[in-house]
């Protein structure tokens, strides 16, 4: 989730009416913000990634200006238009035919500068996916000589990129600059590079790497030209969209630039609204409020959205930026914010029906009482665990994919190393120790598909315990839970001490493993007293029960 | 601290140890308390423990008294065998008749210093004398007997050590003189601790005595009847026992069980899913766009080389993918991408509880019901004090022709109610398959602020008209782990999983108070 570091000055710079630091604290969550963090200069705030529109204070004050004041709705379609021209080669077609800009008059500042930045780089990151999906360019516009040309070069061009003093070829830039290096891959063709570059042959930028050093802006900024470059339109539009509309929210004066290529000719940024149909009959279905269509045409422009009847229903207009409204149901949540959620009253639900718990829950509360009253504590561990302690349980243990954390690389297929872990966590408590678990093992069949098994293990670590008490105690919770005739039969397995491991049997049916711990894990695991260990299956027990 | 202070004497009641310390402390005028192992049949550590009780109860008096100890020194050792320095000398002029100064000193290996010392002394006990002869200085032996300092150092070798208060009157002097050798003597203090039975403790020792306490109840006692004569001594029952521990059940177990019992006791029905399964359930069925981040591998764990081939045969992948395109037959605009069976097929850990309930949707199709989980989730995650890369979460719907998000609240604030959190707001919020999506929060006194309880809205018609589910379906959920933090006071996550004994063993299911 994007965050944003907002000053409660800024804010107020684009608020209708002075607010408190404690007011905009109060208010920030009910325009759906997560305060993550605040002082007396600034609030660290998340916001949703399907709402690019909060990426600046100015978009988040628009926000609270029209949740709290009336205010009639925006209404952005038409703009005049500059006299920038910018042409299109045919030979971008193949390496990234969409481009959209625009051009825009706005004073720039210290905060300006650092806000609109770090709105690009939201932008960039959030919808953009990294700049997979478009990537946009912020240029000074008076270090331009117009028209523009968006075209390609080959590996060998040279230019001087962002925060560079000496010309490069593109195939230093993308081997030698951090962004080459890390947008590189997004390119389509390794021949052909496209390229923006003005009447004098100066560059504007090699998208979707990296811009020229000439157009940088600075605070002294005073116009600007904006493209947005991409390999499919839709993105691309959206990113301009939200640009042009939060520039127009800092005061800027937007204008249309006409592209042109070989078979078409367009203008942009083009900011028509949506138009989409809203029944108030739905509202109220979802909402559960009683509410008419006046009321609702009220409450819509609380988000900056102009509504008109239409016979029963509403057409109601749905800004460009608002790129998140893709069905009716979105506007329903319009209207309950504008409502405010805090307004709607609970209601008692009527809807007779009996409680009913899992069965199968009910046979595991069995097994934990009977181990509980057994004198075992019960611990937690997670389901995922080390490959090298695991594998003496199964030879096809269930991998994970990239752990972050180290160490936990496949899914467990016995509990009875994690538990012989806790024991040395514990080395210190006093013995004897008696602790046992309940949870889920995996196994993978032979067809590649995954059984998720149930299981009951526990573990008694003291100066005294053999191989007596821990099959006394498995076979006592086997008859609590019904089962008579089972047969404990030898086998062996790693950790445990040869001749003193035992196979638990129910009709042929291996159910689980029971035994002393062999000195060589004990120690492993640094642990100095004797340990018993018993681990049963009972997704396979719950079968014969 | 226990206290007798305020206690009347006669309700004190005496432990067989301690009778046996008083016994011993009977008729003696005070006695060392390492000394009383030898007048009793106890170990030092029962006499100790007697003797603190006792202390405690204000039955005996104790003081302390200290004992210098001597012992021979390095130095001392090495006169046992070779004799004192002057006792060198007269020896060796006994053996030679007259001799010089030199050559004396250097038969004896003395250095200039040790030889002028051992010199004088020999001179001053008579050992030897001085004589002139022919303008050179010479010396002889004189006859003499055994030094007192000599027969110290022999007591003292053959005592190990001697208490000085034990020595006579000339062996003092002795020892005066030894003192002043380097390395001759060795001293210690020793402290010691002599106790006294008060008055009172011997009026209790002649009752009990008196009484002939039995102490323990036998079986034999019982079946020949004999308890019926005998006087069982009655016990300290304000002394500490030692502590033992119940089994029982996990703090997030017991968690788990108290949501159940809610949501059970509200009418709902529990329902259960696998954890490891499709993205298709995981992502796609629940409107999640491919390219969304939280599919990333950074995000979510994918299994090794795993795949659902059989997905397209069991779910409806025309449908969902026409839906994520362009909203399919669902009047929404869709995610506008191309969608690929490929991502779909991808096996992971799921990362919500939201596929149990989905795959419930699709199987029941209700047009009415009540249904809940509560189970585990996976993140890829670094394993921090903030972070878990499992945890649990506990989830619900509700469906039916009439319900709203008024019924959504209503559930909610009286699930949270039955958990303890009695001030409850709602926040919008967003999710990719609820509209409207908000958040419950609670505000925690403690903390003096609101935390997040749980995520909620009404399930999007791109997740439920796939599903055949025409009414609205209400849903919810969220992490269970930061409620057990507010509810044990634990501040880091991980805490809950480290299995630490002490806290396993000590603490306490009290009903929370947050």
């Amino acid at each position: 989730m994007p965050v944003l570091n907002i000053r409660y000055d800024r804010l107020n710079c684009f608020l209708k009416k002075w607010f408190s630091k404690d007011q905009i604290l109060e208010f920030l969550p009910f325009i759906g913000l997560d305060i993550e963090d605040f002082d007396d200069e600034e609030v660290k705030v998340e916001y949703s990634p399907n709402r690019p529109d909060f990426g600046s204070p100015a978009g988040i004050a628009k926000a609270i200006n029209y949740l709290y004041f009336d205010i009639p709705p925006q209404r952005l379609f038409d703009f005049p238009i500059s006299n920038i021209e910018v042409f299109v080669d045919k030979s971008v077609e193949k390496v990234r035919p969409c481009i959209f800009v625009m051009y825009a008059e706005l004073q720039f500042s210290e905060y300006i500068l650092k806000e609109l930045i770090s709105f690009q780089e939201d932008l960039h990151n959030g919808i953009g996916r990294k700049r997979t999906k478009f990537a946009i360019g912020l240029h000074d516009a008076s270090k331009i000589t117009p028209p523009i040309y968006y075209t390609t070069e080959n590996r060998y061009f040279k230019f001087t990129p962002l925060n560079c003093v000496e010309p490069m070829t593109i195939e230093d830039v993308l081997k030698k600059t951090e962004q080459g290096i890390h947008y590189s891959h997004i390119l389509c063709s390794k021949e052909l590079f496209p390229i923006i570059k003005d009447s004098k042959q100066q560059v504007l930028s090699f998208p979707p790497i990296i811009n020229g050093n000439l157009t940088t802006l600075t605070e002294k900024t005073k116009s600007l030209f904006v493209d947005v470059t991409s390999t499919e339109p839709k993105a691309a539009q959206d990113a301009l969209a939200l640009l042009a509309t939060t520039l127009i929210d800092y005061g800027a004066s937007v204008y249309k630039v006409r592209v042109i290529s070989s078979n078409k000719s367009f203008m942009s940024p083009i900011l028509t609204p949506l138009k989409m149909e809203l029944n108030v009959e739905n509202v109220k279905r979802i909402l559960g409020i009683k509410i008419t269509q006046e009321q609702t045409i009220n409450l819509l422009k609380k988000v900056n959205m102009h509504s008109v009847k239409k016979g029963k229903k509403l057409e109601v207009e749905v800004p460009r930026y608002r790129i998140d409204v893709i069905h009716q149901v979105d506007l329903i949540e319009e209207v309950g914010y504008g409502y405010g959620y805090n307004n709607i009253r609970p209601l008692s639900l009527k809807l007779p029906q009996l409680g009913k718990p899992l069965k199968i829950k009910r046979f595991y509360d069995d097994v934990r009482l009977c181990l509980i009253g057994l004198g075992f504590t019960e611990v937690m561990n997670f389901y995922l665990s080390n490959k090298e302690l695991q594998q003496p349980f199964s030879s096809s243990l269930v991998e994970v994919e990239a752990p972050k954390t180290q160490g936990y690389n496949v899914l467990r297929a016995s509990i009875i190393p994690q538990l012989l872990e806790v024991s040395s966590s514990n080395i210190h408590e006093t013995y004897p120790q008696k602790f046992f678990e309940l949870g889920r093992t995996f196994e993978l069949n032979s067809h590649r598909s995954i059984t998720e098994i149930i299981k009951a293990a526990s573990l008694i670590s003291s100066s005294e315990t053999n191989f007596t008490e821990i099959k006394s105690t498995t076979l006592s919770v086997l008859n609590y839970l019904g089962i008579k005739d089972c047969k404990i039969t030898t086998m062996s397995n790693e950790y445990f001490i040869d001749g003193r491991c035992a196979s638990i049997e129910v009709k042929d049916e291996n159910i689980g493993i029971l035994g002393e711990i062999s000195p060589f894990y004990i120690t492993k695991f640094s642990l100095r007293n004797p340990v018993t260990a018993l681990e049963i299956n009972l997704t396979k027990i719950f079968k014969h029960v | 601290m226990r206290t007798y202070g305020a206690v009347d004497f006669m309700e004190i009641v005496l432990h067989p140890i301690e009778v046996e310390v008083l016994k011993a402390l009977k008729n003696k005028d005070s006695v060392n308390l390492e000394d009383l192992v030898s007048f009793t049949t106890l170990s030092i550590d029962q006499i100790r423990r007697g003797v603190e009780w006792l202390k405690e109860k204000r039955l005996i008096e104790t003081g302390e008294e200290s004992k210098v100890l001597v012992q021979l020194g390095s130095a001392g050792m090495e006169c046992v065998v070779k004799g004192l320095p002057e006792r060198r000398l007269q020896n060796l002029l006994t053996k030679k008749g007259v001799y010089s100064l030199e050559r004396l000193k250097k038969e004896l290996e003395m250095d200039e210093k040790e030889f002028s010392a051992a010199l004088g002394l020999a001179i001053k006990k008579g050992l030897v004398r001085v004589v002139k002869n022919k303008g050179s200085v010479q010396l002889e032996a004189n006859p003499s007997k055994e030094l007192i300092t000599e027969s110290l150092i022999k007591r003292l070798f053959s005592q190990k050590q001697v208490e000085v208060i034990n020595l006579t009157p000339p062996e003092k002097e002795a020892l005066n003189e030894l003192k002043t050798r380097p390395n001759y003597l060795l001293f210690k203090e020793v402290k010691r601790t002599k106790i006294k039975a008060s008055s009172k403790a011997l009026t209790l020792l002649e009752e009990y005595l008196k009484k002939s306490y039995v102490d323990k109840l036998t079986p034999e006692l019982i079946t020949t009847e004999k308890w019926k004569t005998v006087v069982f001594r009655p016990y300290d029952i304000e002394s500490p026992v030692p502590s033992i521990y119940p089994g029982k059940k996990h703090p997030v177990q017991d968690f788990i069980d108290r949501v159940r019992e809610i949501f059970l006791s509200f009418g709902f029905e529990e329902i259960e899913g696998p954890i490891i399964l499709p993205s298709f359930w995981n992502f796609d069925a629940l409107f999640i766009p491919q390219d969304h981040p939280a599919r990333d591998m950074q995000d979510t764990f994918y299994l090794k080389g795993l795949f659902d081939k059989e997905i397209k045969n069991k779910a409806p992948i025309n449908l969902i993918q026409s839906i994520h395109e362009n909203g399919g037959n669902t009047k929404s605009l869709g995610w506008n991408y191309k969608w690929s069976l490929d991502e779909a097929e991808k096996m992971v850990l799921r990362t919500h509880t939201t596929p149990i309930t989905v795959q419930y949707l699709y199987k029941a199709k209700p047009t009415s019901a009540k249904v809940f989980s509560v189970d585990k989730v996976f993140r890829n995650e670094n394993l921090d004090n903030r972070h878990l890369f499992e945890f649990y979460q506990y989830e619900g719907i509700v469906t039916g022709r009439n319900v709203t998000l008024r019924h959504l609240i209503g559930v909610l604030s009286s699930f949270y109610k039955e958990l303890g959190f009695e001030k409850v707001k709602f926040w919008p919020t967003f999710f990719p398959y609820t509209e409207p999506s908000l958040e419950a929060v609670a505000y925690v006194e403690r903390l003096g602020k609101w935390i997040e309880l749980c995520g909620m809205g009404v399930f999007r018609p791109e997740v439920t008209l796939p599903a055949g589910v025409k009414n609205p379906v209400l849903a919810w959920g969220g992490g269970l782990e930061r409620l057990i933090m507010l509810a044990y006071n634990v501040e880091e996550i991980r805490f809950l999983y480290k299995n630490s004994l002490s806290w396993l063993r000590g603490v306490s299911y009290a009903r929370p108070k947050y």
